[in-house]
């Protein structure tokens, strides 16, 4: 290739140099206008798949409305809820743009992020990406005093110290929930989420 | 002239304005979708959302347990608890690597036989950079470092890598991954050694923008090591390097900009040191579209200088694109295609005993390939690929694959795999002559090694069979059956009727053998893993064939089998005792006797922010790994210490 840019060099060099510089502009122009088409295209048809982080979001969202923490956990009964996102940019930016005017039990909805367990300040869900599960030995230990409900996204499924993990199954977001690890760390999980989780993990006497 | 010259730039004006207007109309549809799609998605019930169909674009590799290959995963953490001292010491994690320590500074490394330091069936990359060299189609495990403690993983493939990786990938690929920037925020050092070898390590993590960065420095140096009857073998070395890394995301997009730099002395018996350096620069993007698809761009340049006395003295550049693309066609098929291109400047200044010629080349490489995933039942998926790569001494050569694998439920996986694979041929196949100024009679150079003008690919063609499954969360193993027939594998024949000896394509072997692992929880604070390899490689020699070669040739430094076995014990929150008990069975061609070997590792973790380790290495006795008697390198028993002090 090196070698063909060359020969071309030379042979047209005696035409006039400006027509060196227009032709290979030409090419340029030519490919990222083709690339600004293609990727602009699939931009568009885009929108009418759904990605799985979009469906995680969301869920973050419902899981909401379906928990309820000890009380000792909001200072008033209008402090906002507080969902922490450990290691995945495209949930919590996803989580920003979906909750901005929402209102659940009559509590705004807040979203951080954190790059490690000391960022995580007040959160009530803690959202635990794959990359980011070396964390849960030290996390849960923290969640057993601050009731956080952990939920991860291990393929396959609930890892020590999560109470909700997302799980693909056939194409769909799923998951499974653990009531051991919810009492644990003193959260109430509604009939209602249960009833849709893939599997239960219950204590047994 | 003037007139098309003008035409033609109205006309790419026009294609601009055109597809910038395309653009905008497509952003703004998807923004206007976008605003509606929010806003559906949280009104829908938990059901609902659970019965949507997703497509997945999670940047999480896809899982081991899925791929049909015979792979094994070097985690970080796993490179923590053995304690390893070096990248090829960490490679001995892997049941379906062979790794035998050399001298102080040479491994011979590799999978599934023909082991030796000019080992060249192994690809090996760092970050996705080839680190293998041109001029041998082997790796310099004296000039590759990383910092250990930014390891994400090590990906070793045991067998034909071919259709995805290309030339080289004969007998394994070994992908070896640093940790996103993001991941190695804040500061840390690391010092470690033995009586025999140094490490020093310093690295800083920190965010800029919308992005992270990590900045490193390392020193290593190793003692010679002692021969069986006593004497230094003169292989010590120091080196030192640095380098960064910086990573961006935006949404699902990333973007990654790294490189490294490194300068190091090795010694050489009876010469001068071997200087080496060299430094690179690699940018990799990954643009992920909503469709599902993915765009991946990586692009390098590499610089490598090794100036050894009484051989050569090396200077390569290397440029080095590739672009991925990864589609889903439909609902069953997930297609793979890319092309890359690789640049290569070669100068070297021969010395006396022989020399690479000619001694300055260019050389490229170009290459093609496409997979296709299909889904042909529920949990049946075939795959079929090649690539084609042309290479500067053989033209086009094709590496086609085909695999199939079937999930009777979500906890086992069968798999086959048949495979084509190439060994393009290197410098040292067909540059090599010695000695440099041979005599000439009659106007014929009587050289004693004459090059290898008629060399030509090495070809493998490769069938595996292999069960991975998971009966029960605490337990998974994964068995492999291997069966390769291996052609034009070289010899070193007589250049008749000219003089001296040329480098030809005159030998074929069959290889058999399995690989086995498996991990077990037994407690919540115990594991053990276990690993063996089983392989039997009978070479033979085609008819009128001498194969003078002898050691640097053909299959003379392989084992039998060899196993391992590993406990992770924790005895409480902040103290982890880790052993490693492998066996090497004996290597017949070097009259090498059999070993075990024993590491123990204490890990106590003095604070949140300090981890001090002691290993105890080779604790049942010195050994031997390479090489004949008496001139090989023994390992003896020693005690390493590591400190780690992380911010």
């Amino acid at each position: 290739m090196l070698v063909l840019g060359i020969h071309r060099q030379t042979a047209t060099v005696k035409i006039s140099r400006s027509r060196i510089v227009t032709s290979h502009s030409k090419v340029w122009l030519f490919l990222f206008a083709s690339i600004f088409l293609i990727f602009g295209f699939s931009k568009t048809y885009a929108q009418q798949t759904l990605l799985d982080y979009q469906v995680k979001a969301a869920m973050l969202y419902k899981f909401l409305g379906y928990s309820s923490w000890p009380d000792n956990r909001f200072s008033d009964s209008h402090s906002p809820y507080r969902i922490c996102v450990l290691g995945a940019d495209d949930i919590r930016n996803e989580l920003q743009d979906i909750v901005a005017d929402r209102v659940i039990n009559n509590r705004s909805i807040e979203i951080h992020s954190a790059a490690s367990i000391d960022q995580i300040v007040d959160a009530h869900i803690v959202f635990v990406s794959s990359r980011m599960e070396k964390l849960l030995p030290k996390l849960s230990a923290l969640a057993e005093k601050n009731s956080f409900l952990i939920v991860t996204e291990n393929t396959h499924g609930l890892v020590p110290g999560s109470i909700i993990n997302f799980r693909m199954v056939d194409k769909r977001i799923g998951f499974d929930i653990s009531l051991v690890t919810a009492q644990d760390y003193g959260i109430s999980l509604s009939s209602r989420l249960l009833s849709v989780a893939i599997s239960i993990k219950e204590r047994r006497y | 002239m003037k007139t098309s010259s003008n035409h033609s730039v109205y006309s790419s004006a026009g294609r601009i304005f055109l597809s910038t207007t395309t653009w905008a109309i497509a952003l703004f549809v998807a923004c206007a979708n976008a605003e509606s799609r929010q806003h559906s998605l949280l009104d829908l019930s938990l059901e609902e959302l659970a019965s949507l169909p997703v497509i997945s674009v999670s940047k999480s590799a896809k899982p081991v347990s899925d791929s049909s290959a015979s792979i094994f995963l070097i985690t970080g953490n796993d490179i923590r608890k053995a304690g390893a001292a070096s990248l090829p010491e960490a490679l001995r994690l892997a049941p379906n690597l062979q790794v035998a320590q050399v001298d102080a500074r040479n491994y011979a490394i590799t999978a599934r036989g023909f082991n030796n330091p000019f080992e060249n069936k192994l690809l090996v990359m760092i970050d996705g950079r080839t680190v293998y060299s041109p001029l041998f189609s082997g790796v310099y495990w004296d000039a590759q470092d990383v910092v250990l403690e930014d390891l994400e993983r090590i990906e070793v493939v045991s067998g034909s890598g071919g259709t995805l990786w290309g030339a080289n990938a004969v007998n394994g690929v070994v992908n070896i991954v640093t940790r996103s920037a993001e991941d190695t925020q804040g500061t840390l050092v690391s010092v470690s050694g033995s009586d025999h070898e140094r490490y020093a390590s310093t690295r800083y993590g920190g965010s800029l923008g919308n992005g992270y960065y990590r900045v490193y420095v390392k020193h290593a140096q190793h003692e010679d090591t002692q021969t069986e009857n006593g004497f230094s073998t003169d292989t010590g070395f120091k080196r030192d390097q640095a380098g960064f890394r910086m990573d961006w995301s935006r949404g699902i997009d990333t973007f990654t900009l790294q490189g490294d730099a490194y300068s190091g002395r090795l010694q050489q018996r009876g010469t001068n040191d071997i200087e080496i350096s060299g430094a690179n620069i690699l940018t990799r993007g990954s643009l992920q579209f909503s469709s599902g698809s993915t765009l991946s761009l990586q692009a390098y340049i590499d610089h490598t200088q090794r100036d050894q006395p009484n051989a050569f003295a090396q200077n390569m550049n290397t440029l080095d694109i590739e672009i991925q693309h990864q589609l889903a066609m439909g609902n069953r098929q997930s297609i793979v295609w890319g092309a890359g291109y690789r640049y290569i400047t070669d100068r070297i200044d021969n010395e006396q005993n022989f020399a690479f010629l000619p001694d300055d080349v260019n050389m490229s490489w170009k290459n093609i390939f496409v997979q296709d995933e299909i889904s042909v039942a529920e949990n049946i998926k075939l795959t079929l690929g090649s690539k084609w790569e042309n290479n500067p001494y053989t033209g086009l050569e094709a590496m086609p694959g085909m695999k199939l694998g079937w999930k009777p439920d979500p906890t086992k996986l069968v798999w086959a795999n048949l495979s084509r694979a190439v060994r393009s041929p290197s410098r040292i196949d067909r540059d090599l002559y010695a000695p440099t100024n041979p005599p000439v009679v009659n106007d014929i150079p009587q050289y004693s090694i004459a090059g290898g003008p008629n060399f030509v690919s090495e070809i493998a063609n490769v069938f595996e069979l292999g069960y991975r499954s998971q009966p029960v969360a605490r337990v998974s193993w994964s068995i492999t059956a291997f069966y390769s027939e291996y052609d034009k594998l070289r010899t070193l024949e007589l250049n008749t009727p000219a003089p001296g000896l040329v480098f030809k394509n005159m030998a074929e072997a069959d290889t058999y053998g399995m690989e086995v692992w498996g991990s077990w929880q037994i407690f919540s604070d115990w594991r053990l893993h276990g690993g063996l390899a089983v392989q039997k490689i009978d070479v033979t020699l085609k008819p009128g064939s001498m194969d003078l070669s002898n050691t640097t040739g053909l299959a003379n430094g392989d084992p039998d089998y060899s196993w391992m076995l590993r406990s992770e014990y924790n005895v409480s929150d902040r103290i982890e005792i880790n052993s490693m008990l492998r066996y090497v069975d004996k290597v017949d061609g070097f009259n090498l006797p059999a070993y075990t070997a024993l590491d123990i590792h204490l890990s106590w973790e003095v604070t949140s922010s300090l981890q001090l380790s002691l290993v105890g290495q080779n604790l049942l006795g010195e050994h031997t790994e390479f090489g004949t008697a008496p001139g090989r390198s023994e390992f003896e028993p020693g005690v390493f210490a590591k400190l780690v002090w992380s911010l």
